[in-house]
């Protein structure tokens, strides 16, 4: 599997990157270099940009959306968007393309050895001999590609539905390679895998990476991982690229406000934070791009200057790039207020769960499981999927009926008879479909209020709105209208509305971005003191939970395995499991040390 | 959203191959209206338009297309067969309008019920849609109908039983989509009535699904209509009905092919126009949701 | 269709919080291994699922049975008087009748007895003219057969690649054409097309003979071309729109996307997709063949073709009920049968299917 080593030195070069669609211009000049056994990290959240970028370098495009530019793989230039044929060129043994999800990434009905061979046998036909290999030969090669990415050879005979993720990205990396590519692109290639999974398998890249000498370039919005993987990192923002340069310089002493911003949302695992950083606003749709600096609106250091002309990409002394008018350098870390966490005192309970017990056909989703909610606290559950953690969310809503044990709420055992809509309500996970999408936001909460009925005093939908940080004219919007933060805000006000003491919030915070994340998390925090309601927060997401929980239960395969307050467990983990799920967070984790 | 102000790079905007469908799909937009637009006042004012259409005329021999004052020929009763065709209209395109409604309101019952109740009422409902199904459904309207005698109305009624478990089946599959999300689990949460979560909440959402699939409907009974018409059920030999006329011209064939050619091709030309015209709403609603 | 428990989801929805179980995961540098031992044999659960299956087909054939039985009791007039015909019959034909069909015995009764004779073959007689319907059936099932073997087999052989095509070139001039063209067959009913393909070719062009079956095979050809045309096209437009469809949806999926990102030709892409694209459409071999029968039934009426379809509606029109009987119930018989064999080609086609088997 020799590649044609190009002279370069360089895996590949994009100048002057656009996309645009219908709806307005998506990336707006995005240039970069990819040395060959180097890895560029592409940086950004929702609304950046970044996962079309990657698209773009393989000509891959979904229909409506146009590019422009230059890219060069090895040898090779493209004007874009470039024709299929000089596409079909480049694409395999030039540059290669991994996507996010394994579960769609291969064809079911085929079998994973197939599979692989295709890029095989393709590439041999376009290496001008026409002469196909023999398929003793292809087995082989096969094999060893397997072997490569740590699979049995075995796997080769099977279909990708007997294969786990972790599997499924393996060959799909397996595939990628076949054809012998000069450039990987990795678009979120972890993250729909488990937290242990996504490290073997970016260690894989890594080691791969080396061993073919190829360039790659990783897309994440995942500093962490981006951090332990990449030599340079590019942070885009709405479409256009903010600061550029080495990883450790750019990461851990970011110059330009946004990088900073993010590097301050990110959530420490060593102590609790009084109000976490968030950043103001929303990212920009494509539509809505005004001229100047992107980030001009929602940036602490924005002059009058910001918002007149366009920012670009000016070099710093230390060499990185940065497209800032006001930074000349790295700034300074935010240095928000920590929390002095102590010992609860005593209060009555709101929610007791006596060895809760419920099971599905072939599973026993929980076996046995008991803890309390305190009167305005907050008990964090963590475990990973599987554990039970929603179906115990879904019991103690009352979505579910566990098969045996006891709800009891205020010294009353919860029974679809005794439950009454102002006691418990629940946040979903996944903002894009909590809300009915035909509904307008206004009569959807007055819906939701006029559920309590004259239980509780009536609160207006605007009312809510305010109760929950938005304008008080999106009762006149429909769902689509709103970003993924602000939905999951209308979903707190409506499950508010009815006036429960008890929120129950399955992963609420983890389908938005860590800017997003912070903003609703801080939310939950000032509803707390303002309302006195408690809160049962679920997350698979351990610096999560920490910062929003006083205690917190640890749940596998049905069980809580244990419990405690929150820094008193993080901080001397008596079990095993809490154990191996700090340490795959550790290194990952921007840890504030000083 | 707000797309206010000028943007950058507005140079670079919609490809030109979106602007062009949007156009080239006007024309058929645009004919198909017209070629239901015209049927509809064939069928509403026919009476009105050629009063004696359905006069039988025992002297007047089968005169071929092209005879002076019969453009299209008479057929073998003596009548134009232009003032038939037109009289014909109402017959053939009113009751498939009973039967696509009438299939879409129960198969909306029967589908959202399905759907949300699930369990017990999900397994009844839909094994008796599948043995409706398993049955063709021209082979079961033939049969029953024969065999007990049917008038016109009797067959739009046993149509719409036949018809609704496909109503049923899209309506079910559509609120299935949309039962596991969380919206609807909150308002579980707050403890609307099943009827409010179902009629409320559900229906807006699976409305488009049905806005289109009412045309297609239609299509389909008017064709079934017109086939069982054709084979005799429900109408008698020489009533002003499309399906009607074509089997009766079968026996002048010879002489005035017209007779028949002409209801064959109105029937053509109408369920086609109705499906174009259910496909681009159908490829619109598509198009709105992605944006 | 009752395919319809058996549809195949695609796309399992892989959630946020990580769907994998970890079963994988292991220390960088070890070899993976396989999965874990599965609860059944893939043997045992194919013949778990054929036995299923086949007493469900079993089960709605019999509830079919006995709402065609009790025809003859629903329908208007006297059991009797259905049974002869319109003479009202003497008194002793009517005693012998009574005493044949054993009409003086409770309902269940009659219907075991009934069935009892028609699993053995003894189908009755036609009231019209006294034959044993078993002889009637062999002398009308060669056209029909004839008729929807040359039908099918012309609008599988010409709709498939059209419609791969079509998906292949989606939005393009010749896209819009087939699909422009697909939209009239599937909205001219079969009537109706005959008819016109009759005035065409048998009258202005003289082409074709216009009815009736022919003798010796060439002639037979020549009497099933224009019958077998229409039917080809009414289903033919079906299947087009069917194919285009569904190769549709997989040409726009993730993994031909990944493999287009490979490398991999586009010849090879659209037999991948092909072969993914033959699931969902199987689904509908219910709906295609419910057509089939509709439209084999109105052929025959058009071109007066002497096969099933055409005695089914004589038999109806003259209340011939046992012909309707046996019709019916052969009919019956003959989709489940199909829509069997369909649910069992999943496990060959769908790995997805057998793997859910054995969970």
């Amino acid at each position: 599997m020799s590649l044609a080593v190009p002279t370069k030195s360089v895996a590949a070069r994009a100048v002057d990157l656009s996309i645009s669609s219908a709806a307005g211009p998506i990336v707006s000049g995005v240039s970069f270099e990819v040395p060959l056994g180097a890895t560029l990290g592409i940086v950004g959240e929702s609304g950046s940009g970044k996962s079309l970028t990657a698209r773009a370098l393989s000509g891959l495009l979904p229909s409506g959306v146009v590019a422009s530019g230059r890219v060069s793989i090895g040898e090779r230039a493209i004007e874009l968007p470039g024709t299929p044929t000089a596409w079909r060129e480049l694409r395999g043994h030039g540059v290669t393309l991994i996507l996010q999800d394994p579960f769609t990434s291969l064809s079911p009905s085929h079998r994973c050895g197939a599979q692989i061979a295709w890029g095989l046998r393709e590439r041999t036909a376009a290496g001008g001999r026409g002469r196909r290999l023999a398929r003793r030969d292809v087995r082989e090669a096969v094999a060893r590609l397997l072997e490569d990415v740590n699979l049995s050879e075995r796997v080769a005979s099977r279909y990708p539905g007997e294969l786990s993720g972790g599997m499924r990205q393996r060959v799909a990396v397996a595939a990628a390679l076949a054809a012998g590519p000069v450039l990987m692109v990795a678009d979120e290639p972890t993250t729909a895998l488990d937290a242990s999974n996504q490290r073997d398998v970016l260690e894989l890249l890594a080691r791969l990476q080396r061993e073919h000498g190829m360039g790659m370039v990783l897309i994440s919005h995942d500093l962490g991982m981006v951090r332990d993987v990449a030599d340079e990192v590019l942070v885009m923002y709405a479409g256009r690229a903010v600061e550029h340069g080495p990883t450790s310089a750019v990461l851990d002493k970011p110059a330009h406000p946004y990088t900073a911003a993010l590097r301050d949302s990110e959530l420490p695992l060593a102590e609790r934070l009084e109000r976490l950083i968030a950043i103001p606003g929303r990212v920009p749709a494509p539509g809505e791009r005004l001229a100047g600096c992107a980030f001009a609106p929602r940036c602490r250091f924005a002059l009058d200057s910001c918002s007149q002309a366009d920012v670009t990409l000016a070099p710093l002394p230390d060499g990185r790039l940065v497209a800032c008018l006001v930074s000349s350098g790295p700034l300074e870390a935010a240095r928000p207020r920590v929390v002095e966490e102590t010992t609860a005192p005593a209060t009555d309970v709101v929610l007791r769960v006596e060895n809760l017990v419920k099971s599905f056909p072939g599973v026993l989703a929980l076996a046995g499981v008991s803890l309390e909610v305190p009167a305005g606290g907050s008990v964090g559950i963590v475990g990973e999927s599987g554990s039970g953690k929603t179906t115990l969310a879904r019991c103690v809503a009352g979505l579910d009926v566990p098969d045996s044990g006891r709800l009891v709420f205020r010294e009353l055992e919860l029974t679809s008879r005794t439950r009454t809509v102002s006691q418990v309500q629940m946040v979903f996970q996944d903002p894009y479909s909590a809300l009915n999408p035909k509904i307008r936001v206004g009569p959807a909460l007055a819906e939701a209020a006029r559920a309590a009925g004259r239980r509780i005093e009536q609160r207006s939908p605007e009312e809510l709105l305010e109760l929950v940080g938005l304008p008080t004219d999106y009762a006149r919007k429909y769902p689509r209208e709103l970003s993924g933060g602000e939905r999951q805000r209308v979903a707190i006000a409506r499950s508010l509305a009815p006036g429960p003491e008890l929120l129950v919030c399955d992963e609420s915070v983890s389908a938005l971005d860590v800017s997003v994340q912070a903003q609703v998390l801080n939310l939950l925090t000032d509803l707390r003191s303002q309302l006195g309601l408690c809160l049962l927060f679920i997350s698979h997401d351990l610096a999560v939970v920490r910062q929003v929980s006083d205690s917190i239960h640890v749940i596998k395969a049905g069980r809580i395995v244990e419990s405690g307050r929150t820094h008193e467990v993080l901080a001397t983990p008596g079990h095993e499991y809490t154990r191996q799920l700090i340490s795959a967070l550790l290194p990952t984790v921007g840890v504030s040390v000083p | 959203m707000a797309s206010t102000s000028a943007t950058l790079n507005s140079g670079r905007l919609a490809p030109l191959a979106i602007q062009g469908t949007v156009r080239r799909r006007s024309v058929t937009f645009v004919a198909s209206l017209v070629v239901i637009g015209l049927a509809l006042v064939a069928a509403c004012f026919g009476q009105l338009l050629f009063p004696n259409a359905t006069t039988v005329n025992p002297l007047q021999t089968v005169l071929p297309v092209g005879s002076t004052g019969h453009l299209l020929g008479t057929d073998q009763l003596g009548r134009d067969v232009v003032a038939i065709s037109v009289a014909g209209a109402a017959s053939t395109l009113l009751g498939p309008v009973v039967i696509a409604l009438g299939s879409m309101v129960i198969g909306t019952f029967l589908g959202l019920l399905a759907a949300f109740e699930g369990r017990w009422v999900d397994f009844a409902i839909s094994r008796l849609t599948d043995l409706l199904l398993s049955m063709p459904m021209i082979l079961l309207a033939l049969v029953v109908s024969g065999i007990f005698g049917a008038s016109y109305w009797w067959a739009v009624v046993l149509l719409i039983v036949l018809q609704c478990p496909y109503d049923t089946r899209i309506v079910r599959a559509g609120t299935i989509e949309q039962v596991t999300k969380p919206y609807v689990e909150a308002a579980r949460l707050l403890r609307l009535s099943r009827w409010r979560i179902m009629y409320r909440h559900l229906l807006i959402n699976i409305w488009p699904l049905e806005r289109t699939n009412l045309l297609l409907n239609y299509a389909n009974a008017m064709i079934a209509m017109s086939a069982l018409s054709f084979l005799g059920v429900g109408v008698q030999e020489g009533t002003a009905n499309w399906g009607r006329q074509l089997v009766d011209g079968e026996q002048i064939l010879f002489q005035n092919p017209a007779a028949s050619v002409a209801p064959a091709i109105l029937i053509v030309l109408v369920a086609c126009a109705v499906n174009l015209l259910g496909d681009s709403l159908n490829a619109a609603e598509r198009e709105a949701q992605v944006r | 269709m009752s395919a319809e428990a058996t549809t195949v989801a695609w796309a399992p929805a892989a959630a946020l919080s990580a769907s994998d179980s970890g079963k994988g995961a292991s220390g960088a540098g070890s070899v993976e291994e396989v999965g874990v031992p599965r609860k059944r044999s893939l043997a045992e659960a194919l013949a778990r699922i054929i036995l299923l299956r086949t007493a469900g087909s079993v089960v709605m054939l019999l509830v079919i049975s006995v709402l065609i039985f009790l025809l003859t009791y629903l329908s208007p007039g006297n059991i009797i008087t259905n049974l002869t015909g319109l003479h009202p019959p003497t008194p002793a034909v009517a005693a012998a009748l009574r005493r044949e069909y054993g009409l003086n015995q409770p309902l269940v009764v009659q219907y075991l007895h009934w069935l009892d004779r028609f699993v053995h073959g003894n189908w009755g007689r036609s009231m019209r003219d006294q034959t044993s319907v078993s002889q009637l059936f062999a002398g009308r099932v060669g056209v029909t057969l004839a008729l929807v073997g040359l039908g099918f087999a012309m609008a599988v052989l010409a709709s498939v690649p059209l419609g791969v095509i079509a998906a292949r070139r989606a939005g393009g001039m010749l896209d819009r054409t087939i699909s422009a063209v697909s939209v009239v067959g599937l909205s001219a009913p079969a009537f109706a097309t005959g008819l016109l393909l009759l005035y065409v070719f048998a009258y202005l062009v003289s082409a074709f003979p216009p009815a009736g079956a022919g003798q010796g095979l060439f002639d037979d050809l020549d009497h099933l071309a224009l019958p077998a045309a229409t039917l080809a096209i009414g289903v033919g437009a079906y299947i087009v729109r069917l194919t285009r469809t569904a190769m549709r949806r997989e040409l726009g999926s993730d993994y031909v996307v990944f493999a287009r990102a490979r490398g991999v030709s586009e010849r090879r892409l659209t037999f991948v997709a092909l072969r993914n694209a033959a699931i969902p459409v199987l689904t509908m071999a219910g709906l295609v063949l419910s057509y089939l029968v509709g439209a084999t039934i109105l052929v025959e009426s058009t071109f007066s073709l002497p096969g099933l379809g055409l005695l089914l509606q004589e038999s109806v029109e003259f209340k011939d009920f046992a012909v309707v009987q046996f019709l019916a119930l052969f009919i019956a018989a003959v989709i489940a049968a199909i829509m069997l064999l369909v649910d069992l080609s999943y496990l060959v086609l769908s790995p997805e299917w057998r793997q859910r088997l054995r969970r």
